[in-house]
């Protein structure tokens, strides 16, 4: 019997903004432990949450990118539970009205064919504090109570491991480029869980739902959930039940653990928030959140590809979002410089990056810098000498024009008359690499090159050298 | 609707971690009975089911948001001041997992 999985995605960001959801507490990741707490995150009786304007307009972007139903009707929920990660014994959050529902957003499937994932809703609420767990004891760290955070629920639309790992890849290149996340999983700033179920082709109903967990980067889910879909068919083919549980990947082994069986569904008791009046949004504030949301990722891209760059490039530049910003403003001063920009940008300065395990936001080098260099290989200089002077400005900081001079690099002739005599010269020195190169031996004409290369001190252009060195050599 | 008994009292007290005396949970007992009277004749109103529950006592809107600026935290040793037990500059308790 053939199976299909059933998977949908909850997806926690965690939005970018300098202070908390409800609290004027410093929103920031690196701080240390409970230093960005005031009497409102560790619930000090008669504390009163303060909605942030920018989380909202955060929320606004994203649903918008997502093309869902904006509610400019501003309410919040309590969500009752009592746990250590929050103090007030609740989290705020959007459970009746969330900022927006029935959206969208398009992927290519597996198969590569663009597919259109449903998206149920996207609301608001806040972290919870972040807590470390030891053998007998769990510390807690109150900085992230109380972060920013937009929750994105999929419809049950995606069928395989590629399709959720692209699904995501998709949402955090909206939050990144929409400047309301920094979206690094790694860091937990974009969280994700997963349920999947399988039932046979064909079939409308929906199997026992398994929720994965502990996916920290979009390849992990792309795995766990392929490993994820075996197990729970080659369940199924065995007669064996599929249990409602909690499952984390293990990345070692390659496979999902059993971490928890779910008993009854928790009843949280929502209800709305008393202490939050509805908050009406002007139309004008939406659109306005709206027209001043940055260039979004699909946008860039087609630009990219419009300005003469392939697929894959364009996709290497955006990546990386400050490599791609660089990208922006070098090429600025002139467009058409955008391929050689590129270029340069993704392998003499990857390279160096690497080399030197720096990134790109501390990269010493002026955008204006790399143009001026482009514009020398625009104007006849080859990419071999335009890349020296980069490297030598990579090390040693100053302007493309000081750096040419340091590196006493010309520009190389590809003037034919002059080409000519040196070609001239190397074919009448050097007669049996004629009569080779006559026997097959293609060698022998790459051997002249050099020659000629070597003769004329580097300064003439190899590709003008090889096309008069063809036409010599049909003579002979 | 769930019938509320004694042992759902004592259940429920419990599960909110406090306890009282006997005659404390007769009286909330008594105290449930006609509130569950009060329900049952709200319930009886017809349409009631196309009205959201009342949070706000009269209908009102805001359109008041905090501007994105952050204020100064409070110093860590006030903020850990309540707690128990700390270790690293963070609360310390038994592990609970969820």
């Amino acid at each position: 019997m053939n199976f299909e999985a059933i998977i949908g995605l909850e997806i926690h960001v965690e939005m970018k903004t300098a202070s908390k959801m409800f609290s004027g507490s410093p929103n920031t990741f690196t701080r240390e432990p409970n230093t960005c707490v005031t009497p409102f995150d560790m619930a000090y009786p008669g504390t009163m949450p303060r909605v942030n304007k920018q989380a909202v307009i955060n929320a606004i972007r994203v649903a918008n990118a997502l093309h869902m139903e904006i509610d400019p009707l501003v309410r919040f929920d309590r969500k009752n539970y009592f746990y250590s990660d929050l103090p007030k014994g609740f989290q705020i959050t959007q459970q009746f009205h969330p900022i927006g529902k029935e959206g969208y957003l398009e992927i290519l499937g597996k198969d590569g064919e663009l597919k259109r994932i449903g998206i149920e809703r996207i609301h608001m609420e806040e972290d919870t504090c972040k807590q470390l767990h030891f053998a007998d004891y769990s510390l807690l760290d109150y900085n992230r109570a109380g972060v920013p955070l937009v929750e994105i629920v999929s419809k049950p639309d995606l069928r395989n491991g590629t399709e959720a790992m692209r699904y995501v890849e998709a949402i955090r290149n909206i939050v990144l480029y929409s400047g309301t996340s920094d979206g690094k999983m790694e860091e937990g700033s974009l969280r994700c869980d997963v349920n999947v179920s399988i039932r046979p082709y064909g079939s409308k109903g929906f199997g026992t739902k398994v929720e994965l967990k502990n996916l920290n980067s979009t390849k992990n889910i792309e795995l766990a959930l392929d490993y994820e879909i075996a197990r729970q068919t080659a369940c199924l083919l065995s007669n064996r039940e599929i249990a409602q549980e909690t499952r984390r990947y293990d990345e070692a082994s390659g496979k999902t653990v059993l971490m928890r069986v779910k008993t009854d569904a928790v009843d949280y008791k929502y209800f709305p928030e008393p202490n939050i009046a509805p908050i009406q949004l002007s139309m004008e504030f939406v659109q306005n959140a709206i027209d001043t949301c940055p260039e979004l990722y699909d946008s860039k891209l087609a630009r990219y590809l419009q300005n003469g760059l392939s697929q894959t490039d364009a996709e290497i530049l955006l990546s990386n979002i400050d490599m791609a910003s660089f990208f922006e403003e070098a090429t600025v001063k002139d467009p058409k410089l955008s391929k050689i920009i590129a270029n340069f940008l993704i392998v003499e300065i990857n390279a160096y990056l690497n080399k030197n395990g720096i990134a790109m936001n501390t990269l010493g080098l002026n955008p204006e810098t790399l143009s001026d260099i482009a514009a020398f290989q625009d104007a006849g200089y080859t990419h071999k000498q335009c890349a020296d002077i980069l490297n030598y400005v990579l090390e040693n900081g100053g302007s493309a024009e000081e750096a040419r001079l340091a590196k006493h690099i010309e520009k190389q002739s590809d003037n034919a008359s002059e080409v000519l005599a040196f070609v001239t010269g190397v074919l009448d020195a050097n007669p049996q690499s004629i009569e080779d190169f006559k026997a097959g031996k293609d060698r022998a004409k790459g051997f002249l090159i050099g020659q000629v290369m070597k003769a004329a001190k580097g300064k003439v252009n190899p590709a003008a050298v090889a096309k008069v060195m063809d036409e010599e050599l049909a003579k002979r | 609707m769930k019938e509320i008994n004694m042992e759902v009292i004592h259940d429920a007290a419990h599960r909110l971690l406090f306890d009282m005396s006997e005659s404390g949970y007769e009286m909330l007992l008594k105290e449930f009975d006609v509130l569950i009277q009060q329900m049952e004749t709200i319930g009886k109103i017809e349409g009631l089911e196309d009205y959201e529950p009342m949070t706000f006592p009269f209908d009102c809107t805001v359109d008041v948001l905090r501007e994105d600026i952050p204020e100064t935290p409070l110093p860590r040793d006030e903020a850990l001041k309540n707690a128990g037990n700390v270790q690293d500059h963070q609360i310390k308790l038994p592990k609970v997992v969820l």
